[in-house]
């Protein structure tokens, strides 16, 4: 039976689902569950956080089954779900002390990023390893910047895609990619990391 | 965001940088990049920034989700539902436990001159010859029951029991048992039904007071309306037996004077 699912498409399965196959959705649920939760991950920062947004969205998902219009963008679906449940947990007084908001259109003034202490890059990028500097750096980065990279890079969604999930033309993404792919290699430099992610100085 | 719009050679590298571009497309661009060195180091950054990116990875979740009531049960899950199965249910595989476990250890019920006696372990061999040495007699262990009327006999007068009879006993148990099963299910569903016809009478009873009240409200309307046309009639009869009273004519007012606002000031 699972196999069976396994090897039926998105929009298959979301077809079965509506005619009230809950097996269907649960191969949904186990194909897209991780990509979910490494994005909300990616975006909250916390675990817990991020598990529940992803369950939260395939929760929704389930229940408005019907109301996807075109069932092969199940995967682009259910991550725009699982993205305005991460920008509503944002709008929650605690999640506003842990990061900055993703509602925040404005860039960030290179000034307003914190100024990292004397010789500390060096010292932390060793320290935390590549992967906690890169998570850093992208936390610093324009909330829909650090979307589309997020969605590009690590989801494995086109322009097109992301920009049927962030409700702007894909030109419009390519242009944040551009801009949030020109602050990371800033960042990273700022922290002593060039393209090769070794200490360049 | 108010970031500028990239042109169009930028926005195909960033195409080029994550596959979206056709081969002619892509060809272009290599063109393009081999006339402008500019534009060939700019990709190369952001190919280097996105090499580095690729070390950010982040674990997956530590328990996999399900819709509720569809995953696979683990062991713990399915020894919490069948706490919470019904007493009947318990009670039953109780029952056949016990009936296996007593099997097993040999039970076995023989007639005895007073009743059926209960015995464990295997059949006595046969009577031993009485001993010419008196002893002191053993205490015996059996359990004898008085034979009621409510004990029917499993086999003929003064044979014992034997594992047939006891299958049989065993299966008349579990017939009973299912019996009840069968019995409890059904309760259930008369009280569901009961329930639901409760409900159904409720709505009935519920709908029915309310076309009365609106019956009642019609009937009030229709009455008045027909006083009103009583009242009309009778006014209608008044008016053919007595003649018409003098027409008042309609469009004849009386027109003021214009007011003198000169007047007013003296």
């Amino acid at each position: 039976m699972g196999d069976r699912m396994n090897r039926l498409t998105d929009a298959e399965l979301v077809l079965l689902t509506r005619q009230g196959n809950t097996q269907a959705f649960n191969s949904l649920v186990e194909r897209w569950d991780a990509s979910l939760y490494r994005f909300a991950r990616r975006l909250l920062g916390d675990p817990e956080d991020a598990r529940d947004v992803s369950q939260e969205a395939l929760v929704k998902a389930y229940l408005n089954i019907r109301r996807l219009r075109d069932p092969e963008k199940f995967k682009a679906w259910v991550h725009h779900i699982a993205l305005n449940l991460c920008r509503d947990r944002h709008r929650s007084p605690r999640a506003r002390v842990a990061t900055r908001p993703l509602e925040d259109d404005e860039p960030a003034p290179p000034g307003a990023w914190p100024a990292a202490p004397a010789a500390a890059p060096d010292r932390d990028a060793h320290r935390a390893g590549l992967a906690g500097v890169l998570g850093e750096v992208l936390d610093r980065l324009p909330a829909e910047q650090r979307v589309a990279i997020l969605l590009r890079e690590y989801q494995g969604f086109t322009s097109q895609e992301i920009g049927e999930i962030t409700g702007v033309p894909a030109a419009t993404v390519r242009t944040r990619i551009y801009y949030g792919l020109k602050s990371v290699r800033r960042m990273l430099q700022e922290r002593g990391i060039d393209g090769a992610g070794l200490d360049s100085r | 965001m108010n970031e500028r719009p990239i042109d169009a050679h930028t926005e195909q590298l960033i195409a080029a940088l994550y596959g979206e571009l056709s081969p002619e497309e892509e060809a272009a661009l290599r063109a393009r990049m081999d006339a402008d060195p500019g534009l060939r180091a700019e990709y190369l950054e952001l190919s280097e920034t996105r090499a580095v990116m690729g070390a950010w990875d982040v674990e997956g979740p530590a328990s996999p989700f399900a819709l509720p009531g569809t995953a696979p049960a683990g062991f713990g899950e399915r020894l919490r539902r069948a706490f919470r199965a019904p007493l009947l249910t318990w009670g039953f595989a109780g029952a056949t436990l016990a009936l296996v476990g007593l099997l097993i250890a040999g039970f076995r019920v023989d007639r005895v001159d007073r009743g059926l006696a209960f015995r464990f372990g295997p059949e006595p061999a046969a009577a031993p010859a009485p001993s010419l040495v008196s002893g002191p007699a053993a205490p015996s262990t059996d359990v004898v029951l008085p034979q009621g009327p409510e004990m029917t006999p499993v086999a003929e007068q003064g044979v014992p029991v034997t594992r047939e009879d006891l299958d049989r006993y065993a299966g008349g148990i579990m017939q009973a048992m299912s019996g009840l099963l069968d019995n409890y299910q059904e309760r259930r569903n008369a009280e569901l039904a009961y329930i639901l016809k409760g409900f159904y009478d409720t709505m009935t009873s519920e709908q029915e007071k309310k076309y009365q009240e609106l019956r009642s409200q019609v009937h009030g309307v229709g009455m008045g309306l027909l006083a009103e046309q009583s009242v009309t009639n009778a006014a209608l009869k008044d008016l053919m037996e007595r003649g018409a009273p003098p027409a008042t004519p309609l469009n004849v007012y009386e027109e003021k004077p214009p007011l003198n606002r000169n007047e007013d000031k003296q």
